[in-house]
């Protein structure tokens, strides 16, 4: 009789321990998930604060350099900018260039300085347009331009 | 980021003259005058003239509120009146003209 209720209480307690041990643990995990996605979703919110640029060219005169239009973009954000054509999207008037239709020179600009995006002449007629780059962390500008 | 924001809110240029030298390859001299609150390195500016990006030297390495810039193109060959375009390393900007 004396065993039935100690032993009863003792599994009780034995089944109590471990219902709380897995209850933590999965907390725990829970808790860890959540602390690594806010970890990189904050890499990524300060990635996208310290990336600015701009497209600084004079809208009435683009130059033209053999078979490529040339516009200028600025680093004016505080991070190295690295610019490909994998890292950039480029539209015309709500257009996206195919990659092979452009390229950037130098493929790195540091704060303040200039690099100049080569957009084939094939991609763009005369008048009016609206060109718009997308850079890394999705941080774009736009500008208007006549050719 | 914020830093960033209120510096660029800060700052202002005014391009006040434009002057050549003579002859079919010219100098240009162009005086910027720092409008804003804040001081600018002038070696982070960049200029266009008539479009395209063009080297360039200036009488100072700072421009400070009030001051003015003395930034010299050299051997400029446009005709026409020509559009100038100076750019802050932040990414002021204002325009000038002269007719050569």
């Amino acid at each position: 009789m004396g065993f039935s209720l100690a032993g009863s209480h003792l599994i009780f307690f034995v089944a109590s321990v471990i219902v709380a041990g897995v209850v933590a643990g999965a907390f725990t995990a829970v808790t860890l998930n959540i602390s690594g996605s806010l970890n990189e979703k904050c890499n990524r919110v300060k990635e996208k604060l310290d990336t600015d640029f701009e497209i600084i060219n004079d809208p009435e005169k683009i130059p033209l350099s053999g078979s490529y239009y040339l516009f200028y973009i600025k680093n004016t954000g505080r991070s190295k900018i690295e610019t490909t054509n994998d890292t950039f999207q480029v539209f015309i008037d709500g257009n996206l260039l195919d990659k092979g239709s452009y390229y950037f020179s130098p493929s790195v600009v540091f704060q303040s300085e200039v690099t100049t995006l080569y957009i084939s002449s094939t991609e763009i007629s005369s008048g009016n347009h609206r060109l718009r780059i997308v850079g890394p962390a999705g941080v774009y500008d736009e500008f208007v331009f006549n050719v | 980021m914020e830093r960033r924001m209120v510096e660029r809110l800060n700052t202002d240029i005014d391009v006040i003259n434009i002057s050549k030298t003579s002859g079919t390859t010219y100098n240009i001299s162009i005086k910027v005058k720092n409008t804003g609150s804040t001081e600018l390195d002038v070696g982070d500016f960049t200029i266009i003239v008539n479009g395209v990006i063009e080297s360039y030297s200036a009488d100072r390495e700072y421009l400070y509120p009030l001051d003015i810039v003395n930034i010299t193109v050299t051997n400029l060959t446009y005709t026409g009146t020509i559009r100038v375009k100076v750019v802050t390393g932040n990414g002021i900007e204002d325009y000038g003209s002269y007719t050569a």
